[in-house]
């Protein structure tokens, strides 16, 4: 007997019930948490529990209205512990999840913090060596000391805006404790060491920025990846009846139910699909297309080999019908060997039979 | 008259004999199932500290209690069955309660530590925007 039938069962039963005596407060509570908006996730996310309560509720109906209070209030009873059950199963997959959420957030900002607290550092040494210099008298004959020492300084400012403190820190340290001494210097009123100590400075903040450079274009360019990456993404959500999910080196979009069963053919009312998948290949001309067909694990092994590698050519035909260059796709059939459910169930199999096309990023 | 006292006596000690065997419970299997609920009941009892279910252990206590009597006396309805339902339902819905109310304590604790991290980002940030500013003027200053 399924939900739908005890829940019909139930309501008959509570129509009867009607001309009869009226309902106990017990039953009424049920009754209003069964059919408050939170009921029906319990339905759907525990059934069993969900299904036992409204048997039980059922019972109580049918003998409160034989006039058997004890075994109504019983089977009231077991309703509402049932569906307390499931309440409260729900209520901890809900905290599970809330939990979940925090710590990756919090992960996160802990992360963001140490990043921070880097740059902090960086920034307190700074400002200390600038309030130092700052705080000093200009007398006599400093002046040029002091310009040589702000250009060095400005060298060293210039480096950290290609990041050289990361991708050439031993450089950047070198030329901070040449700043450092060449300030002791200013302080001890020794201008000849501080154009020394500040032109060396210059010079290491210079090669510092020079050995950082080629880095940090490159990582500029993996941020501009990671960026189109995430807009593919996107727009791959679009696609009616596709799911897309995101990889290090792409995005995968999964289509299902493209062929009729056995067939290597698309069904017409498809098409629209693998149009909008077209049009996706167009906006990111960048990427190439790797189109996987795969099977569930009913059939021969070769048979389910081949219908994928046929249905994988058939999407690469209609792509390229529309626009897309061959020359960017590869087509693959891969059969039963790469299942994503169980295929021991219905849902599972479909879950198993369907093409992936693979957005594969340019390589850096 | 000897005969129909041993008679009664007889009968009397056939009634009080087929009562004892009627005071325990009415098999092994009735016994196995009170004590696991029994046992299940105190364990519960020890882990809501927190008293979360404090009621639901009160009608689980008494609802034992009922299919502990009934299991000593036959009777025309399966009393002792409804009443070890309604204990093993209890049992259940408290487990889940309790379950509930641990997964509520410890997401909690995490979203505290969350907050906690967003807060010293957050001053962190501010930190370093003081910092920032200052560092410029004091550039603009060495540099004049």
């Amino acid at each position: 007997m399924n939900l739908r039938t005890i829940a019909i069962a139930a309501v008959l039963a509570s129509a009867a019930c009607a001309h009869a005596q009226p309902k106990t407060p017990d039953m009424v509570s049920y009754e209003e948490r069964r059919d408050s908006e939170a009921g029906e996730q319990i339905i759907e996310g525990y059934p069993d529990l969900a299904q036992a309560a409204q048997q039980h509720y059922a019972a109580a109906l049918s003998a409160h209205e034989d006039g058997d209070a004890e075994l109504a209030a019983h089977h009231t009873k077991m309703a509402n512990m049932s569906w307390g059950t499931a309440t409260a199963r729900h209520e901890a997959q809900e905290s599970a999840l809330v939990q979940q959420q925090a710590e990756s957030k919090r992960k996160e900002t802990l992360d963001a913090l140490a990043s921070l607290n880097t740059q902090l550092q960086v920034e307190r040494d700074a400002v200390s060596r600038l309030d130092r210099i700052a705080t000093l008298e200009a007398k006599e004959g400093s002046f040029k000391a002091r310009d040589d020492l702000a250009s060095a300084m400005l060298a060293i400012k210039e480096a950290e805006t290609v990041n050289a403190r990361e991708y050439a820190t031993s450089l950047m340290n070198e030329a901070d404790e040449l700043v450092d001494a060449a300030a002791v210097a200013l302080e001890a009123g020794d201008n000849a060491a501080v154009s020394k100590k500040s032109a060396a400075a210059k010079k290491k903040a210079l090669q510092a920025k020079s050995a950082a450079a080629p880095e940090y274009t490159k990582n500029g360019r993996q941020i501009e990846l990671d960026r189109k990456r995430r807009k593919l993404f996107a727009d791959a959500g679009d696609i009616r009846g596709g799911s897309a999910s995101m990889t290090e080196g792409g995005v995968t979009i999964t289509l299902h139910k493209l062929f009729g069963s056995g067939d290597a053919t698309v069904d017409t009312d498809k098409h629209g699909e693998l149009d909008a998948l077209a049009d996706l290949a167009s906006k990111y001309e960048g990427y190439t297309l790797v189109i996987e067909g795969h099977t569930d694990n009913r059939g021969g092994s070769n048979r389910n080999i081949s219908l994928s590698q046929a249905r994988a050519d058939a999407v690469v035909a209609h792509l390229s019908r529309k626009g897309v260059s061959p020359a960017r796709m590869t087509a693959t059939g891969r059969g039963a060997a790469s299942p994503v459910a169980n295929n021991k169930t219905k849902t599972g199999r479909a879950e198993n039979r369907r093409i992936e096309i693979i957005f594969v990023e340019p390589r850096s | 008259m000897k005969t129909q006292l041993l008679t009664t006596v007889i009968a009397g000690g056939l009634l009080l004999g087929s009562l004892s065997v009627e005071a325990k419970p009415r098999n092994e299997q009735q016994r196995d199932e009170l004590n696991q609920a029994t046992v299940a009941l105190k364990e519960l009892t020890v882990r809501d500290a927190g008293n979360v279910v404090t009621t639901e252990l009160g009608n689980a206590e008494a609802w034992l209690k009922e299919a502990e009597s009934y299991a000593k006396k036959r009777r025309t309805r399966d009393e002792f069955r409804q009443a070890l339902d309604r204990v093993n339902a209890s049992l259940a819905l408290m487990s889940a309660r309790l379950d509930a109310s641990d997964a509520q304590a410890v997401a909690q604790s995490a979203s505290d530590e969350l907050a906690e991290a967003e807060g010293n980002l957050r001053q962190s940030q501010m930190e370093l925007q003081a910092l920032t500013e200052k560092r410029a003027s004091l550039e603009k200053a060495v540099t004049r």
